[in-house]
């Protein structure tokens, strides 16, 4: 009871502050970094990394709530890849508990709310099993700090991966519980499976199987001597997982149509971090932070975020390591080094557990996640050992090492201030920037080290205080460093809505596809109820994208597609073009490498040779360098004989970092298969002022050249800006058939269409073939062609209804699992409960309660009460019924009966009939219980 | 004479007076099994389906059907040895059917040991009221046997408990999933309750397989005639087509306020309170105070073993009654677990009446006692019995023998035998045996009368509501080039609906394709010849 109200005490306060901060915990200014975006101003966004949370997490979550709120089970996506599996990709969180939140109450209270409950159950729970495993109170504290400032689970915080890990303290701890309480056992068994449900629920398969491994590990180590018990925890594990089935085997039948299991098992070695990041465990900014002025990525494969994922402050790891020598014979330091050796050689893919990550399923788990249980294990340890460190290094380091100590830093000091002022004068600014930030950092984690070994060398471990000086110490060398690293923005910058975006909404319904840059990519297209071709949920059904690449087989750095082909996007109902470029020209790669970037600070002379007659623009690839920069390039096109022909110039706050850019020139007429010549001038540049092209190692820039297309190509432009450019496609249908088609109604799993055709013709939809599709013809079930792309099937001649619903076996496979564990749950549950004390003593306490009322009470005293009751309780439903009279809209149906007729919507009947009867019931009975309450009173 | 064979002879007696009740009086739906006019629709689709099976159709894939194989098959096994009749109908739906569920009505009436007379009075209203058959009785008796599973040692009791929810299912879907819900809540109490959980999981095991027995046997049967997966299918259709929006035959519920009167007159107050209407919210009453009275009992920890056996049957009945709302014309069918709760309370009210010394107490048990009989007589008053029409059995004996073809021992009147005759008449004069019709209208025992197959599935058109079946049949239509689509001007329009207002496309195609030409109170259609 009194963890409950802890709990709750917590969600509570959680929940107020929650309700009264402003603005969004949501960081959209990532959205800059695509030119549509900022067309106007372009500002840096504050963290490069923040991109999953703003590109696919809140428009999952945001599509998610516009169909519930709907009523709809959103088991289909039909706004990305032409309508892709929902419900069955874990990342979309539709059964996700923080979720719930979010579909229940307004954004802005949930993006705060749901990120204080993480951090929240986190630390608590890991407070709780310190404290259970034989912490100290206040150490716990400590390693709860340290866990929950941790690398991992700050720099992931708004990603599902935190949402599953923040359970490894809950099913440790109930773990913990349910071998010391063995009188209640039942009770942490059973919490044991909802923890483990709500894990997989919470959104993120891998880190999942990293829960269930290291679970299964730690209560091998742990409870190997007692084999029921341990058998006991594993069945309850068990029991877990079949619960979510219902969303398991869906995810699973993805899974195995996907692309991306494929792709994951084909790789080597791309999962797992580079050995040079273990200097990150010391110094986590030594390449950078992307919050901060400086970053960089360790390897071209990784970000900050995958190599920081085992920081938890040098103090706290030093210490860590300290105490496990010390302390090496105690069990549970045993245990939980081992699990840090464990997770630690899997991250890092070691010898001899490199042989363990190629096997089957671990090989496409993403081990080098598993950093993050080498972090929290190591606050575990510091907390187990912490005593014992403390008293040695009171026993082993005399004042002398102190002094020394700080005379090294403070030379360390002297000798960065002096490299500062003399050494760095002549390297370039930024250079001089980066090497003051590293030494800066370098200071800094080595002077609150030095303070983390002083508080703990001089503050009375045994006073009550003593703890709030060494959170400050662990909180010096973790939260300080991280402060900004997710951060709140306004409720205006919450995805705004561009011009190109304004102009797409305006038109009819269509999908689009986006050629060359960025525009409005996959997902974030939902938050606009937009349709997007593309999908990019980490699974993509397989078929449908082998289909789409063969189609599209030119793709840039963002997967976009660089040139599309009017067959190609028929094919793929594609309606709608938004691209960085006029399709309608005839582009020419004059120059296709762009292996390296260079500074764009002098001029550039690039050969080309005319292909065509009408010289109509070029497109580079360009670097701003994250910053605004105020120069400008002239761009002209000079013949052999040097003359130049025409020019035109760009403003370099124009230019995007990885961006195309399109250069419009002045129409000039060029002779087909002669020399000519491109000079790029850029003006106005200094050291931090100048932008950089991507091209080759000569220095000769990425390069394409457009020319006039006299041909019709089939596209009408409907909207351009300084960013994009939008098309209509002409002749590109979602729906093709041979005959008359008209769509009778339509949602995502359900498309009802009537047709009539003279002859047998084909119906085809453009929504990928996957299975749990299914045709019903006339309400008969009908063949599906299975081979195509998309839904499809053969029409007999006549008029027919023709149904498309998705209906897949898996989900209905997972929601029997589901149900029948979930009873065989509940019946457990019940059994025990009658066992229980607190039971016993209501069911006795009701005996003794009803041995008096009986004697008290006569039959008919009952039934007078009861029709008194019956009556008070029909006319105050009468009241309510007609007070607040509740309208229903007509269902959607093409039914011709006396409800149809009449336009009478028949669930109103349901409602007044279920509401009436159980408001009747429940008043009756609480007339009844006051009546007996009063005359027990007497 | 020992206890026993008393016994036996008392229920052979019983069951010989039931019969005989129900060959001369029927049940409150016909006149008698062998007298009146015969109801085209309700008598009507068992003679269309019998006589399509008999032509080789199946049912689901060539024939659609609401009710399950169990509740239809005997019918055509009947008709496969004695032909087709609208008698044998009569014969197996309106004795055979009513004789076995008053049967499994008396078993649970003597497990709850009612008095012999209550018992008696029971199995009358049961009888009487129309639509009383083993579609309810199914469900009684699946209650039953899965109660006594629970109870009884014995897994026999388990295995024909498996049996009875089974068949449930294969008689009718809605009653199959009425009582397997209930049972279900009962087996997951006993899971929680019982001291030895071995045990009952050990009766759920046997009474899983032999529930997996019956529907594998149904699957080979239905597989190798090839019907299976159309029997799912339209299963599953008629689950949601007759829950939702989409239902062919339903109106509003009888709304209270509006129904009341406008006069302070006594008369019409009663009638108001006794109307038809009005029944259907006094038995949602009855239904609350029952729920009520077990909520009391389970509080005050005075519940008897068979409480839980009768609070079960209630929930049967509520479920059941569920049906009314947006089906109220189907109140009758709903009754039989009303009356068996009826005979349940009346057992206690008059051992009170007659044990007890207390003013008060009489009053109000005779008060109750009061309301439960007159409930039952105005149900009597509603679906009384043609007690004075029984007058005119001994003519039967010679009219029947000129009734049309296909009627069987069954005496009509004259207007509805010429009809018949007319429609029997003109089908012979310009059809081939091979040909099909369809009737237009809700009227499929002309299938029987005519021993013609329908070009459609649907026999009855009104349920081909919907879009998708309206083009279904339109389709057929076409596809069949049917020569003649028969339409009785006068046949009766379920709630005011027609057929034609139902089916428009079917409609338009008949209007712009056939010629018409009248015949009595019939238009024949006649497809134009291109």
């Amino acid at each position: 009871m009194k963890l409950i109200k802890r709990i709750l005490l917590g969600f509570a306060a959680f929940f107020l502050v929650s309700l009264f901060l402003p603005n969004y915990f949501f960081s959209t200014d990532i959205l800059n970094t695509i030119p549509i975006f900022s067309v106007d101003t372009w500002n840096k966004p504050h963290n490069s990394l923040l991109a999953d949370p703003v590109f696919q997490f809140e428009p999952w979550r945001h599509y998610a709530k516009e169909r519930l709120s709907k009523l709809e089970l959103p088991f289909i996506n039909d706004r990305n890849g032409g309508g892709v599996p929902f419900f069955a990709n874990p990342q979309a969180g539709v059964l996700s508990p923080f979720n719930i939140i979010y579909f229940l109450f307004p954004r802005a209270f949930s993006l705060h709310f749901i990120h204080f409950l993480k951090l929240f159950i986190f630390g608590f729970f890991t407070f709780l099993y310190a404290k259970k495993i034989g912490v100290k109170k206040e150490y716990s504290f400590l390693v709860a700090l340290s866990a929950v400032s941790s690398g991992f689970f700050i720099t992931w915080l708004q990603w599902p991966h935190t949402s599953v890990f923040l359970f490894v303290p809950v099913v440790l701890y109930i773990t913990e519980r349910a071998f010391l309480e063995k009188n209640a056992q039942y009770r942490f068994l059973v919490l044991l499976s909802i923890s483990i449900t709500l894990a997989y629920f919470a959104g993120h398969p891998e880190t999942f199987f990293h829960l269930l491994m290291i679970h299964f590990f730690y209560t091998f180590l742990r409870f190997r001597e007692n084999r029921s018990f341990f058998f006991k925890i594993v069945f309850a594990s068990g029991i877990g997982i079949s619960v979510s089935a219902i969303q398991l085997f869906p995810f699973l039948e993805y899974l195995f149509h996907s692309s991306v299991l494929e792709n994951r098992l084909e790789r080597d070695n791309y999962f797992f971090l580079p050995l040079k990041s273990l200097v990150l465990y010391i110094f986590p900014f030594l390449f950078g932070a992307p919050h901060t002025s400086f970053y960089r990525p360790i390897a071209s494969f990784t970000n900050f975020q995958e190599v920081i994922s085992g920081y938890v402050g040098a103090g706290v790891l030093s210490f860590s390591l300290v105490g496990f020598i010390l302390k090496k014979t105690d069990k549970m330091v045993q245990i939980w080094i081992t699990v840090v050796a464990v997770s630690f050689l899997l991250a890092y893919n070691i010898w001899p557990f490199n042989y363990i990550n190629e096997l089957p399923v671990i090989s496409a788990s993403a081990n080098h996640r598993m950093s993050a249980f080498v972090s929290f294990g190591i606050c575990i340890l510091f907390g187990l050992t912490l005593d014992n460190v403390i008293s040695f290094l009171r026993k082993k380091i005399s004042s002398r090492s102190i002094t020394v100590i700080i005379i090294l830093v403070g030379i360390f000091f002297v000798v960065e201030q002096w490299i500062a002022s003399h050494v760095l004068q002549s390297f370039p600014a930024r250079t001089q920037e980066v090497i003051q930030y590293i030494a800066q950092h370098i200071l800094y984690i080595l002077i609150t080290s030095i303070l983390f070994l002083f508080l703990y060398l001089f503050i009375n471990n045994k006073k009550k205080y003593s703890f709030v000086f060494f959170a400050l110490s662990i909180f010096l060398q973790s939260t300080v460093l991280f402060v900004g690293y997710n951060t709140v923005f306004s409720k205006q910058s919450y995805y705004p809505v561009p011009r190109l975006i304004q102009k797409l909404q305006s038109l009819p319904k269509g999908r689009y596809i986006e050629i060359g840059n960025p525009s409005i990519p996959e997902n974030i297209n939902s938050i606009y109820g937009l349709h997007h071709i593309g999908n990019d949920d980490a699974l993509e059904i397989r078929r449908f994208k082998e289909a789409f690449d063969a189609e599209f087989p030119q793709k840039n750095e963002w997967k976009n597609p660089e040139h599309a082909s009017l067959p190609s996007l028929q094919k793929f109902g594609i309606q709608y073009v938004i691209s960085d470029y006029d399709i309608r020209f005839t582009r020419d790669v004059a120059q296709s490498k762009k292996s390296q970037r260079f500074p764009l600070t002098h001029d550039v002379s690039v050969p080309l040779v005319a292909k065509n007659m009408t010289f109509a623009g070029i497109r580079i690839l360009t670097a701003n360098h994250n910053r605004v920069n105020t120069c400008s390039i002239h761009f002209s096109l000079a013949d052999s004989m040097k003359k130049v022909l025409t020019t035109t110039k760009v403003q370099c706050s124009q230019v995007r970092d990885l961006m195309r850019h399109f250069v419009k020139f002045p129409e000039v007429k060029l002779k087909s298969g002669e020399k000519y010549q491109l000079i790029v001038e850029p003006k106005n540049i200094s050291d931090e002022n100048y932008i950089s092209l991507w091209g080759d190692s000569a220095g000769q820039p990425y390069l394409e050249v457009f020319y006039e297309n006299e041909k019709t190509l089939g596209y009408t432009l409907l909207y351009k800006d300084q960013a994009s450019y939008l098309f209509h496609v002409s002749s590109s249908q979602e729906i093709t058939f041979g005959g008359v088609h008209s769509i009778l109604s339509q949602k995502p799993e359900r498309i009802l269409l009537e047709t009539a055709s003279k002859q047998e013709s084909r119906l085809e939809i453009k929504i990928p073939n996957y299975p749990g599709w299914a045709v019903r013809l006339d309400g008969k079930p009908h063949p599906l062609n299975t081979n195509p792309l998309f839904l499809s099937s053969v029409i007999p001649e006549g008029q027919h209804v023709v149904e498309f619903s998705y209906k897949p076996f898996s989900l209905l496979l997972g929601a029997i699992i589901t149900f029948f564990t979930g009873i065989f749950g509940l019946i457990y549950i019940l059994r025990n409960l009658r066992n229980e004390v607190l039971i016993k003593k209501l069911h006795q306490n009701w005996i003794r309660w009803v041995q008096r009322t009986v004697k008290s009470t006569r039959w008919w005293h009952n039934v007078i009460v009861l029709i008194g009751g019956l009556i008070v309780g029909m006319l105050l439903f009468i009241a309510v019924a007609e007070i607040i009279p509740i309208r229903f809209m007509m269902p959607e149906t093409t039914a011709i009966n006396w409800y149809t007729v009449h336009k009478y919507p028949r669930q109103q009947e349901y409602f007044y009939f279920f509401f009436g009867f159980s408001f009747i019931l429940i008043i009756t009975i609480f007339i009844w219980s006051l009546w007996i309450w009063k005359k027990q009173k007497k | 004479m020992d206890m026993e064979k008393a016994k036996k002879i008392i229920c052979i007696a019983e069951c010989f007076v039931i019969i005989l009740f129900l060959f001369t009086f029927g049940s409150g739906a016909v006149v008698s099994p062998i007298f009146g006019d015969i109801n085209m629709i309700d008598e009507g689709q068992f003679g269309a389906w019998v006589s399509h099976m008999l032509s080789g159709e199946h049912l689901y894939k060539d024939i659609y059907a609401a009710y399950g194989p169990f509740y239809i098959y005997p019918l055509y096994i009947f008709s496969k040895i004695f032909g087709p009749s609208v008698f044998l109908i009569r014969i197996v739906y309106i004795v055979l059917n009513t004789f076995l569920a008053v049967l499994i009505a008396r078993a649970v009436l003597q497990k709850l040991t009612i008095r012999y007379g209550l018992e008696l009075s029971t199995l009358f209203m049961l009888v009487i009221v129309p639509g009383f058959g083993m579609r309810q009785g199914i469900g009684l008796l699946s209650i039953l046997l899965s109660f006594q599973a629970m109870e009884e040692k014995s897994y026999r009791w388990s295995i024909a408990a498996g049996i009875s929810l089974a068949t449930a299912f294969l008689v009718s879907s809605e009653i199959g999933i009425f009582t397997t819900t209930i049972c279900g809540f009962f087996f997951f109490y006993k899971l929680v309750t019982a001291e030895k959980m071995n045990n009952v999981i050990k009766k759920l095991f046997f009474l899983l397989i032999s529930i997996a027995c019956i529907f594998l046997l149904v699957f080979v049967w239905a597989n190798s005639e090839g019907w299976f997966s159309d029997y799912i299918y339209s299963t599953l259709d008629d689950l949601i087509i007759y829950s939702g929006i989409n239902i062919p035959n339903g109106k509003d519920f009888p709304h209270a306020l509006q129904l009341m009167p406008s006069t302070w007159s006594i008369i019409e107050w009663i009638k108001y309170i006794v109307s038809k209407e009005m029944l259907l919210y006094w038995l949602f009453f009855f239904y609350l105070t029952t729920f009520l009275y077990f909520f009391i009992r389970m509080i005050l920890k005075i519940s008897k073993k068979k409480d839980i056996l009768i609070f079960l049957i209630a929930l049967y009945g509520f479920f059941l009654s569920i049906i009314l709302i947006g089906r109220n014309g189907h109140f009758p069918f709903t009754l039989s677990p009303v009356f068996i709760l009826f005979a349940y309370f009346l057992e206690s009210l008059l051992q009170t009446f007659k044990v007890s010394k207390k003013k008060y107490e009489k009053l109000i048990s005779l008060t109750l006692i009061s309301i439960i009989c007159l409930f039952s007589f105005r149900i009597v008053l509603i679906y009384r019995p043609h007690f004075l029409k029984v007058l005119s059995i001994p003519h039967v004996f010679f009219e029947a023998k000129n009734s049309p073809k296909y009627v069987g021992f069954v005496a009509i009147s004259p207007v509805q035998a010429k009809t018949i005759r007319t429609i029997q008449n003109f089908v012979e004069k310009n059809t081939k045996d091979t040909d099909t019709i369809f009737f237009f209208n809700n009227e499929p025992m002309m299938y029987l009368f005519v021993r013609r197959t329908n070009p459609t599935r649907y026999d009855l058109p009104e349920v081909a509501n919907i879009k998708e079946k309206r083009l279904e049949v339109l389709n057929d239509l076409i596809k069949d080039q049917t020569k003649f689509i028969i339409d009785d001007t006068e046949a009766w329009s379920v709630d005011d609906i027609s057929n034609r207002q139902r089916l428009p496309e079917v409609t338009r195609y008949i209007e712009g394709n056939y010629e018409k030409k009248f015949l009595d109170n019939f238009i024949i259609y006649i497809r134009k010849e291109n």
